[in-house]
């Protein structure tokens, strides 16, 4: 944790494939590109949470939320979704806020797949199959974002900027890539 | 006709990501979500494998396959568990409590169907 001197809290700076909650007066910041944050939380203790991903790559004509790589998404809803639980959060209680999926990435599957329209529509079609309300959602365009989340309030700033597009395309293609090689040696099945 | 399979997992989506793996491998499958319901299921219907998670409300996985060890008819039941959880303390309550195996997510289809095989062939 650093100290963000203009909010005058600790800050907690989150990168791709990363997550964080908290039940304090803390920020939670990221920048994405393509990629999404889902701001999770349950005003009522209150805690949130915040999560950086992405879907690696395509798999055919399947729903978003049925494909291969949809997995790694529900992974990161799922590892962010049970640690608020395990910090008293109820799941029915549970709202959100979505940001992301602009078109910063550059690659070479850019003509036959769009990476940030299919991590926008599985973000969304995940949260409406778990039943969770949006609040808010700031989706699309060309331009990265920088969100800071306050899960003791869930009130989320956001802005857009312009300075970080290249290194930040850089690191979520690496991170893509890193995804699809998790993806061939995930988890070894452990028989007891 | 393939074995009848229950995914015990609070999430829907992963019940349908689950549900269609095994659906596309031939399996029959069963859902339910939490561990309460997942013995409300095994209690209704015959059931040769579970898989099942760990963190649901109600009750949680390691829970019911506590109660399924000591239930009559089902105790000797295989149950994988599909979970987050990879850390060993947990992956050893997990082995005492009695669960056949242990698949951290997010899972391989092809692992996932192998390990299947190897528990109901």
């Amino acid at each position: 944790m650093t100290r963000n001197d203009r909010f005058g809290i600790p800050e907690r700076f989150i990168k791709p494939g990363e997550f964080y909650s908290s039940r304090d007066d803390v920020v939670i910041s990221t920048i994405l590109g393509s990629c999404i944050s889902v701001a999770l939380f349950d005003a009522s203790i209150p805690v949130g949470g915040m999560n950086h991903f992405m879907l690696p790559y395509p798999k055919g004509v399947e729903a978003a939320i049925l494909s291969t790589s949809a997995k790694y998404g529900i992974n990161a809803m799922e590892l962010l979704i049970n640690d608020l639980l395990k910090m008293g959060a109820r799941k029915d209680h549970l709202r959100a806020k979505v940001f992301g999926g602009s078109a910063v990435i550059i690659h070479d599957k850019a003509a036959t797949y769009d990476i940030p329209e299919m991590n926008i529509r599985f973000a969304i079609e995940f949260l409406d199959t778990e039943g969770i309300p949006v609040d808010s959602l700031s989706v699309g365009g060309r331009l990265p974002r920088k969100i800071y989340f306050f899960p003791a309030t869930s009130r989320v700033l956001m802005k857009y900027t312009r300075t970080e597009s290249s290194a930040l395309s850089r690191r979520e293609d690496a991170y893509a890539h890193r995804l699809v090689e998790e993806a061939s040696n995930a988890g070894r099945p452990i028989l007891f | 006709m393939g074995a009848t399979i229950l995914i015990v997992d609070d999430s829907v989506s992963i019940r349908q990501s689950v549900r269609f793996i095994l659906e596309q491998n031939g399996y029959t499958v069963l859902e339910a979500a939490d561990g309460l319901e997942g013995l409300k299921r095994l209690s209704e219907s015959k059931v040769q494998l579970v898989i099942s998670d760990i963190n649901m409300p109600n009750m949680d996985g390691l829970t019911m396959v506590k109660k399924v060890r000591e239930t009559e008819g089902i105790k000797f039941l295989p149950i994988l568990v599909l979970t987050t959880e990879s850390q060993g303390s947990v992956v050893e309550e997990g082995k005492k409590a009695g669960a056949t195996g242990w698949i951290v997510k997010p899972f391989n289809n092809e692992k996932l169907i192998e390990t299947i095989k190897k528990v109901i062939p």
